[in-house]
């Protein structure tokens, strides 16, 4: 029995081919995306789980709270790590990773080959203890024990000596400075890439005696903490205020000059909390993570945004199924005269949308090879093909295929199998009006996802625009940003009066930080003039041509210049600088800072004098309200600004650029000249709504394009079920222009109603999304008017190949075919 | 001989929100087995309607239909299906082939809904196909075929289970005159080899070819002619 339904639905789908491509390539689409989709969320929500015993680990992190704000940081003072294993008997070991190295790049000389090595870190002695590993060679006692002991994964061993096995023993030459020769005293497994961290190389923390000193106010230490089986989160957390009273407090009121009382009660604090190892992946977002994490509701998002798809694509398949229904009405008629059961003929149908769905799952997998670059284009993420082989997608792709077939199969069985044959054998069969407003609501939902989709893409597109493009307050444009300036020392003023003549360059600044950046240091000052609390914001350190260079506006007083010695002595502010200090008048008045850097070094304290006001300008990302700045005078810290700010104008921007190379090279021979530009490391601050938006623009492309096969097929078919009335028309006197429009007002209203559908969908959603932002575009009405007419323009081009093929054809062909 | 069809004060309705049609008005009649009966009459006078009361495909709205000494006015879907699939077989105007199946596939189709086996099948079903004269096309679609050939399949499906009775639906409408004749002399050699034919008709030429002709109007019985 089955063989002849399988048969029959074999021979089906070669009848009518087109229908069958239409069936098949929707389904096959939408089951790719979906399972990509999953096997995202999978990848996603898998970071760090791979750790067998990693329940027990937890990262201790801070909510640094200031006055009227707070922020959060993925690392914390270095002395906790000991303080809390000492004090607190639920840990069972703890230990310290410090991302010192420039973002963990590190040169590395090892006999005459030279490697600039990635994701090097100082780790403590204890490190192995709580991410447990395993060891390839080497003994895991003596991993990190020794001062200048590092440990390899087995690819860096391979790539440095040819052969892991040969590297316990070697040493490892780091370029410059006054870093000792280190050698490698363990080789470990490489730890797989879905953690939320992973090393290359780690450097015994006792290498830098500065690691052991005592502070509990400096954040510098990613602090990971293993627990005894017995211990609660909730227990070791709220031991934390205690061990702040207890050994933080003379740091803090020496850093602030303050009382804690007064410290505190003005809105300050420290609350210290864990977070589980196997959550920081996707639930933290604080400052200095180790890589750009992933977001929970971005995986519901994908989720759901799966489901439709499939859904949809399934809608296309009922759809076309129940429209195609008066085709195989006979056929049904006569299988029930001839003894067919009702229940025999829905196996049938369900067994041919099986078939259908098995074809569009092999065809998916097809799909699904093509996937993985545009989708890891767009996402950012390293899904394979080989994805795909493993048991869990297998069962996942059996899993679809049996969802698909039934959700797809059961609502066109139920229909078909229900026809009289008395009826349909008659030729008084009219495909069924119930069935008609099913369908009409299947497309109404299709195209309200469609609308959704499509507002969520222009509104994200504007917000991006918006942010890239508004008034920051200073030029991003045409400025490249050359790194590592710090090497050239006293050799900086040189450096810059030679790219001052390069043809188009007529503005050059030193500075510690640019727009963008991360580097700004966190910092405060108290007014000497009025006895408020004293002012938390960041710090920069920059020449007197930063303001000229960024195009920054003052508001009042001068910026810093060549023309007066005194200014190492004075500082620059923003607006919100001086608003939070509460100083009126602020030009001459003098302000402190308890930071060591900026005081003697005996530790007695400068006093600086604000000499000006800039305008407030978006110096971080647009999430962000604007902060307290104050700028300090580079005069005595060539060595700490690693970055050079050049303004190109009225010339060949890569003409130029050469040329600062070749300047570069006259100073530093050995180091390659790298730079970036300004404007790309503003953009790079909004990554992930620059991923959202290629994600989004995607999907829609996807869902419309899937949506639109759909309606296609319909608009075929019922173009078809009208042929008659089509004649009848034309040969009454219709003009092609008549029919088309009567063809598509059917469709054209369901349109509508998808998007008055949809409208407030997208408007609370999109609300939502924009609530993320401090700075948002405020209008957006606009997009839903032009998301409602691409939606019908695209809705309308689908149809109307088919009206206008109806149209234009010989009216006594259409007559005759009745 | 026995009767195998036996209905009395037959009626059927059809309504729509204003109208209520009289399809079938108290007819009454009996067909015994082995005859060949013709049913004629203008359109519209329940010729349809009748045949598909005594196909078991519709159910009266009053009166008694007794098919082989069972009352089965009251049977529902089921039970209809499962009498119908042993003991009839239809022939339609317009063949109602499966466009899908093959003339073999076609014909084995009520064969696989009465459960036969499929070795039992294949003998069966090539044993009419060589009976009808279309063994050669038996891997052809019926598109492929001309009109008479495609209502021979539908005869041969027919009778491929050894119905009781055949019911034929004008089964010379769509066909020439000589096809026409060819369907018509397998219906008689069918009759003639046991198996009762209530044929309806409009053609007087095809009706000679029965026992016995009723004549209906407005959904009644007008006269009755016996041939033979």
């Amino acid at each position: 029995m089955i063989k002849n339904y399988l048969k029959i639905a074999w021979r089906n789908l070669l009848k009518r081919k087109s229908y069958a491509i239409i069936n098949i390539s929707g389904l096959a689409l939408g089951a790719a995306i979906c399972l990509l989709i999953v096997l995202f969320i999978k990848s996603e929500s898998s970071v760090d789980s791979w750790r067998e015993d990693g329940d027990h680990v937890y990262r201790m992190v801070l909510d640094r709270m200031y006055p009227g704000r707070k922020t959060s940081y993925a690392f914390i003072p270095q002395s906790f790590a000991k303080t809390v294993k000492e004090e607190l008997p639920e840990v069972e070991e703890s230990t310290r990773v410090f991302n010192f190295l420039n973002n963990g790049t590190f040169q590395i000389n090892i006999g005459d080959n030279k490697y600039e090595e990635t994701k090097v870190f100082f780790a403590d002695p204890s490190f192995f203890s709580v991410f447990k590993s395993n060891l390839l060679y080497g003994s895991e006692e003596e991993a990190l024990s020794k001062p200048n002991s590092a440990v390899l994964n087995e690819t860096t061993a391979k790539k440095y000596f040819g052969d892991a096995s040969q590297a316990v023993g070697k040493l490892l030459k780091p370029e410059g400075n006054n870093i000792e020769p280190m050698e490698v005293s363990a080789v470990y497994e490489d730890w797989p890439e879905n953690s939320h961290f992973n090393f290359n190389m780690l450097i015994s923390s006792l290498a830098n005696p500065g690691f052991e000193e005592e502070n509990y106010v400096g954040f510098s230490a990613h602090t990971y903490l293993r627990l005894n089986e017995n211990a609660t989160q909730e227990k070791v957390e709220s031991s934390f205020p205690g061990i702040i009273q207890k050994f933080a407090l003379g740091d803090i009121e020496r850093q602030f000059a303050t009382s804690y009382e007064k410290f505190s009660s003005a809105g300050n604090g420290y609350k210290y909390y864990l977070q589980p190892l196997k959550d920081i992946y996707l639930t933290s977002h604080l400052e200095g993570e180790f890589r750009v994490n992933g977001n929970k509701s971005t995986l519901y998002i994908f989720g759901l945004v799966a489901f439709f798809i499939l859904f949809i694509a399934c809608v296309n398949f009922i759809n076309l199924s129940t429209a195609r229904s008066s085709e195989r009405a006979r056929e049904v008629g006569v299988r029930k005269t001839f003894g067919s059961e009702k229940k025999a003929l829905i196996t049938q149908f369900i067994t041919e949308s099986f078939l259908i769905s098995i074809l569009a799952m092999i065809v998916a997998v097809g799909f699904f090879a093509l996937l993985p670059p545009i989708f890891n284009d767009i996402s950012g993420k390293g899904l394979q093909m080989s994805d795909l082989l493993s048991v869990n997608a297998i069962l996942l792709l059996i899993t679809f295929t049996c969802i698909t077939g039934v959700l797809a199969g059961i609502y066109p069985a139920f229909i078909l199998s229900s026809f009289q044959p008395i009826e349909v054998l008659r030729g008084k069969f009219k495909s069924g009006k119930q069935g008609k407003a099913l369908r009409s609501g299947l497309v109404v939902f299709q195209f309200s996802i469609s609308v959704i989709l499509i507002v969520c893409t222009l509104i994200v597109n504007r917000q991006m625009e918006f942010m890239t493009s508004e008034q920051l307050g200073f030029k991003k444009e045409q400025t490249v940003i050359i790194e590592r300036t710090d090497l050239l020392g006293e050799n900086t003023r040189a450096f810059k009066n030679e790219l001052k003549a390069i043809n188009g360059v007529s503005k050059v600044s030193s500075a510690s930080a640019l727009p963008g950046m991360q580097n700004y240091f966190g910092i405060s000052w108290a007014s000497i003039e009025n006895q408020n609390e004293p002012m938390t914001g960041r710090g920069i350190i920059v020449d007197d041509e930063y303001m000229e260079t960024l195009d920054l506006k003052l508001v009042e007083g001068r910026f810093f210049s060549k023309d007066f010695p005194t200014d190492s002595l004075t500082v620059v502010m923003n607006e919100k600088a001086v608003a939070e200090l509460g100083i009126q008048d602020p030009i001459g008045k003098r302000v402190v800072t308890p930071e060591g850097f900026l005081n003697a070094n005996d530790g007695s304290q400068y006093v600086y004098t604000i000499i000006g006001v800039v305008k407030d300008f978006h110096y971080q990302s647009l999430h962000e309200p604007i902060t307290p700045l104050v700028f300090t005078n580079a005069s005595k810290f060539n060595n700490v600004m690693g970055l050079v700010a050049v303004h190109v104008e009225g010339a060949s921007f890569t003409s130029a650029l050469d040329a600062m190379e070749t300047k570069w090279k006259k100073f530093i021979k050995d180091k390659p000249f790298s730079y970036d530009f300004l404007d790309e490391t503003v953009a790079a601050q909004y990554q992930a709504e620059s991923t959202s938006r290629k994600v989004f623009t995607f999907f829609s492309f996807i869902t419309i394009f899937i949506a639109c096969i759909g309606l296609l097929g319909l608009a075929a078919y019922t173009t078809r079920q009208r042929i008659h009335e089509i004649g009848v028309r034309k040969v009454l006197g219709a003009s092609v222009g008549n029919i088309v429009g009567m063809l598509s007002k059917d469709f054209i209203k369901l349109i509508l109603i998808s998007t008055v559908i949809a409208v407030p969908i997208a408007w609370y959603a999109m609300n939502k999304w924009l609530q993320n932002f401090t700075y948002r575009i405020s209008s957006i009405w606009d997009l839903f008017v032009a998301a409602a007419i691409i939606a019908l323009l695209i809705a309308f081009i689908t149809i109307s190949f088919q009206a206008i093929k109806a149209a234009i054809s010989n009216p006594v062909k259409s007559l005759r075919t009745e | 001989m026995k009767t195998i069809i036996s209905i009395t004060d037959l009626e059927k309705f059809y309504s729509t929100d204003e109208v209520r049609t009289i399809a079938l008005n108290k007819l009454s009649f009996k067909v015994n087995e082995g005859e060949f009966v013709a049913i004629m009459g203008p359109s519209g006078c329940g010729k349809s309607t009748l045949l598909n009361i005594l196909g078991l495909l519709d159910d009266p709205d009053g009166g008694s239909f007794i098919f082989n000494d069972i009352e089965v006015s009251d049977f529902n879907e089921r039970k209809r299906a499962n009498l119908r699939k042993h003991n009839i077989g239809f022939v339609f105007q317009s063949f109602n082939l499966i466009d899908e199946l093959t003339v073999y596939e076609n014909v084995e189709l009520p064969l696989i809904y009465t459960g036969v086996k499929p070795d039992e099948r294949k003998k069966r079903v090539e044993e009419v196909l060589e009976k009808m004269q279309i063994m050669h096309r038996r891997k052809h679609f019926p598109q492929q075929l001309s009109g008479g050939q495609q209502q021979r399949v539908a005869v041969a499906r027919a009778v491929v289970n050894n119905p009781k009775l055949i019911l034929a639906d004008e089964p010379t409408g769509n066909l020439d005159s000589s096809n026409g004749n060819e369907v018509m002399d397998l219906l008689t050699e069918l009759n003639e080899a046991g198996t009762t034919i209530i044929m309806v008709t409009h053609s007087e030429h095809d009706a000679k070819y029965s026992h016995r002709i009723i004549r209906m109007l407005d959904g009644q019985k007008v006269t009755e002619n016996v041939l033979v």
